[in-house]
Parts: structure tokens; C-alpha cells; sequence
């Protein structure tokens, strides 16, 4: 007998959050069938879990995630969506040019039709959330590439998400305002409960906040592997247990590198 | 406001010079204001528009080759065919100079939508700019800089062709005075009254714009 993709208790409740059965995906404009962008992809993801997703260049990290949220079609398998308010953190920010701060955070408030008080009220609440409620009428090209990620994470909390997806969201960052990010990443993650699904190149970033990783390889992106951080909360990146999850994901990584 | 007043001055005294009729040229320089407004208006609302439905289509690469023809049909060959359709008249000059201001609003617009950041994109679809709300919320805003640029653009053109269009059609406005002049002076006076107008609708309403867009649309 077939499982319930989403591992439905006897109460009915889901545990897992998304279940991808075989999927795979082309490039829309991939109109000769030049090959698959992503083959054969099969993952679930728990319920409240932090999991990261690394790989290559072109193992077609970023269009997982794409087509996980709906943004693109995929060609075949089965995506199971088991949450109900997604949102995104992508590593340009693209926060909307023409609003101010407080505007970009209540700009989803906004499409769902909630009332300008109650909206505004909750902009200033989530930019405060991440310290940025001084900065709420700047416009996103006044303000650095930390703050602007954080009225970016500000943006995407006013969802009161149950799925947060994060594409690079540390790449365009130094690495001091990264490491901030990444302590109220975790904060927020632990506060709200939600599920999180992390586009990361960076080794010890995705040890330190993953429950598992997911590793692709490229063209076309498959999973290779997936590692089971089993490190307790918080961690420490001078622990020796740590650095061994290094070097298996530095190992993993590497064979990619020579075999792509 | 003195580099307002300063070109205002320059008329002034060169009208006065060659002692030229300033209502005559009062007259014609804003008939041809008017309909090169009124064309202005009219591209605005169509271009805009149809920039904006063909980017909103999933269709958009379809609509393109088709443009393209369009906007390269030379717009003075079409000129006998509005007098043909329209007569000598005033509907006659503004419908043709719209057919040349609307396509540099139309392809900026469009232009600006197919090269945006697909996470840009992305993140209007995330956060709920579906259907209506996609237009007016995201894909508006977003055109706001190509449509200042294509207005620019468009307008210049549009001067050349509503000129153009009054010198053949000899129907009034400043293109007919220009052709009329009868000695070479009243001719410059009447460029430099054009070049005043240009200018100051320059320094009052597109540099400000430009720079108030500076801002809000920075990178």
C-alpha cells in the first residue's frame, strides 16, 4: 500500500510540509528539449524542519525552489504543497524600488485586502521585529545590503509565514551583517515555527543552521545525498562534531565539482 | 526661474527686433501646443495600454514581429492617407502626430516589463500581485520610468511631426507660420519661440520628473 505523501497522522494533521515525487523540470524557452533542468527530484520536508539545499552552479537550486513555490511548471512528478501562507527572501532582495520600506512590507498585507491602518500597523511591527523601524520611509536604493535584507525577511514575516523559503539569502552580504542575519534567521525560525527551505553555497552556514541538506549535483540537478545534521541547538563551529559535517559536505561537494 | 525667464527674454527682444506679429505667432505656436498635447494624450492611453496588456499576456514574443512592422511603416507616407480620411483639419494633424508619438511609449513600456528581474517578478507573484492587482500594483509602478523616458522621447517626435505635418497640410500652427515667413529673420524668430517652449517645458516638467524618479527608482 502506498504511503501519504505527507505522512498524515490518525488526527489527519500533516507532518510534512512538501513532498516532491519525481519531479523534473525544463526551462520554459527550452522549446528544442535540450534536457532537464531538474530530474527526477524526491524530497519531503517536515513540518517546522530547517533544511538547506546545496550544490553547484547549475544544479538548478534556484529553479527547485521556483517550481516548489509555483512559479514555473514542471514537466513530470508530483508536487504535494502541504502549507498554506509561503514566502520568499531572494538573494537581490528584489524588494520593489518605487515603495519605501514600510510600503515593501505591507505591499503582501496590501493584495490581500487588508485595511491601510491594520497594514501599516503591521509593516511597523515586522520592520521593528528586525530593527529597521527608524529606516520604515527610505527607499530600498538608501538603504545598505543588510538593511535591505532585513526589510526584505521584514516583507516576507508579514506573510506570518508557514513556509519560508530563502534563495542565497547571505551571498551579497559581508560577513559580519551575515552573521546577524543568520541569529535572527534562527529567531525567527524558532519564534514563528515555521518551515524553512535554504538555497545555500556556503558550507558552515548550512551546518550550522540545517536540520538536514539536501545535495545536488548538476546538469541535470539531481539529489545526490542528503546529510542528517545531528548536532544539538545551539551549535558550535568550533566543535570538533561540526567540523566532520564540514568536511563530508566539503567532501560531497568536491566530487561534484570534479565530476561536473 | 531665471533660466526660465533668460530664454524668454532672448524671444522678446529678437521678436521686437524684427518687429514680428506676436499674436499671429502667439496663435500658431499654441494651436501646435494643443495638438501636440492632445496627441500626446492620446499615445499616452494607447501605448501605456497596449504595452502594458502585451506584457501582462503570456503571449508577449508573439505580439513583437507584428509591432515592429508597425512602428517602421514611415509615418509622413501616411500623411495623404489621414488627409484623405480626415481632411486639411485639426483631428487630422493630432491623430497623425499621436501615430508617432506612441510607439516610443509603447516600446520603452514594454520593454521595461520583459527586462525585469525575474526575482523581481517573482516576488509580485509571491506576495499576492495576481490578475488586476499584478497590473495596477507591480507592473504600473514598474513602467513608471519607461513611460517618463518614452514620453521624452515620444514628444520630441512629435514636435518633428506636427511641424512637419502643418508645413504640407498648411492647416495653421507654427509648422504653416514657419512656412510662411516671409524673410529669414521672422523664420529664426519662430524657431527660437519653438526652442523657448521645448525648453521651458523642459525645465518645468521633465527635469523634475526625471529627478523625483531618480530617486524612487534607483537600483
Amino acid at each position: 500500500m502506498q504511503s501519504d505523501p505527507l505522512g498524515r497522522s490518525t488526527t489527519g494533521e500533516a507532518t510534512v510540509a512538501l513532498a516532491l515525487s519525481r519531479v523534473s523540470a525544463r526551462f520554459p524557452d527550452d522549446h528544442d528539449h535540450h534536457g532537464f533542468v531538474l530530474r527526477d527530484i524526491s524530497i519531503s520536508i517536515e513540518r517546522g524542519s530547517f533544511v538547506s539545499v546545496a550544490g553547484p552552479s547549475g544544479s538548478g537550486k534556484s529553479t527547485l525552489m521556483r517550481v516548489i513555490l509555483g512559479l514555473m511548471p514542471h514537466a513530470s512528478g508530483e508536487v504535494v504543497r502541504a502549507f498554506k501562507r509561503p514566502a520568499m527572501i531572494f538573494q537581490n532582495y528584489a524588494l520593489f524600488p518605487w515603495l519605501t520600506a514600510l510600503e515593501n512590507v505591507a505591499f503582501g498585507p496590501k493584495m490581500r485586502g487588508t485595511r491601510k491602518n491594520n497594514r501599516l500597523k503591521l509593516a511597523r511591527e515586522k520592520l521593528n521585529e528586525v530593527g529597521l523601524e527608524h529606516l520604515e520611509s527610505r527607499y530600498p536604493a538608501e538603504l545598505s545590503g543588510g538593511q535591505r535584507q532585513r526589510v526584505s525577511v521584514a516583507r516576507a514575516l508579514a506573510e506570518n509565514p508557514d513556509f519560508l523559503v530563502m534563495d542565497e539569502p547571505f551571498s551579497n552580504l559581508d560577513t559580519i551583517t551575515a552573521e546577524e542575519l543568520k541569529k535572527d534567521i534562527l529567531r525567527i525560525w524558532r519564534q514563528y515555527g515555521m518551515t524553512i527551505l535554504m538555497v545555500n553555497h556556503l558550507i558552515p552556514d548550512a551546518i550550522e543552521l540545517s536540520d538536514k541538506i539536501v545535495v545536488m549535483s548538476a546538469s541535470p540537478g539531481e539529489i545526490k545525498k542528503t546529510i542528517v545534521v545531528d548536532l544539538s541547538r545551539p551549535r558550535d563551529p568550533r566543535d570538533p562534531r561540526f567540523f566532520k559535517y564540514v568536511d563530508l559536505l566539503t567532501a560531497e561537494l568536491r566530487d561534484l565539482m570534479h565530476t561536473a | 526661474m531665471a533660466v526660465i525667464l533668460a530664454p524668454l527674454a532672448v524671444l522678446g527682444v529678437s521678436g521686437s527686433l524684427v518687429g514680428i506679429d506676436w499674436m499671429v505667432l502667439g496663435k500658431a505656436l499654441a494651436l501646435s501646443f494643443f495638438c501636440l498635447i492632445a496627441a500626446y494624450a492620446i499615445s499616452l492611453v494607447i501605448g501605456v495600454s497596449v504595452a502594458l496588456l502585451i506584457g501582462w499576456s503570456p503571449y508577449t514574443n508573439a505580439f513583437l514581429p507584428f509591432l515592429d512592422v508597425l512602428q517602421n511603416v514611415p509615418s509622413f507616407a501616411l500623411i495623404p492617407v489621414f488627409i484623405l480620411l480626415m481632411g486639411y483639419t485639426i483631428p487630422m494633424i493630432i491623430v497623425f502626430t499621436a501615430t508617432s508619438i506612441v510607439w516610443p511609449i509603447l516600446f520603452y513600456v514594454l520593454s521595461a516589463i520583459r527586462a525585469a528581474h525575474e526575482d523581481l517578478n517573482d516576488a509580485a507573484t509571491v506576495f499576492g500581485a495576481l490578475g488586476l492587482k499584478r497590473l495596477l500594483y507591480y507592473l504600473i509602478p514598474l513602467s513608471i520610468p519607461a513611460i517618463l523616458t518614452g514620453s521624452i522621447v515620444g514628444i520630441s517626435i512629435g514636435w518633428e511631426a506636427i511641424i512637419g505635418v502643418e508645413i504640407i497640410g498648411h492647416t495653421g500652427g507654427i509648422g504653416t507660420f514657419l512656412n510662411s515667413a516671409h524673410n529669414n529673420l521672422t523664420l529664426m524668430v519662430g524657431i527660437v519661440a519653438i526652442l523657448t517652449l521645448v525648453f521651458i517645458i523642459n525645465r518645468l516638467v521633465w527635469t523634475p520628473l526625471i529627478s523625483s524618479n531618480a530617486r524612487h527608482y534607483a537600483e
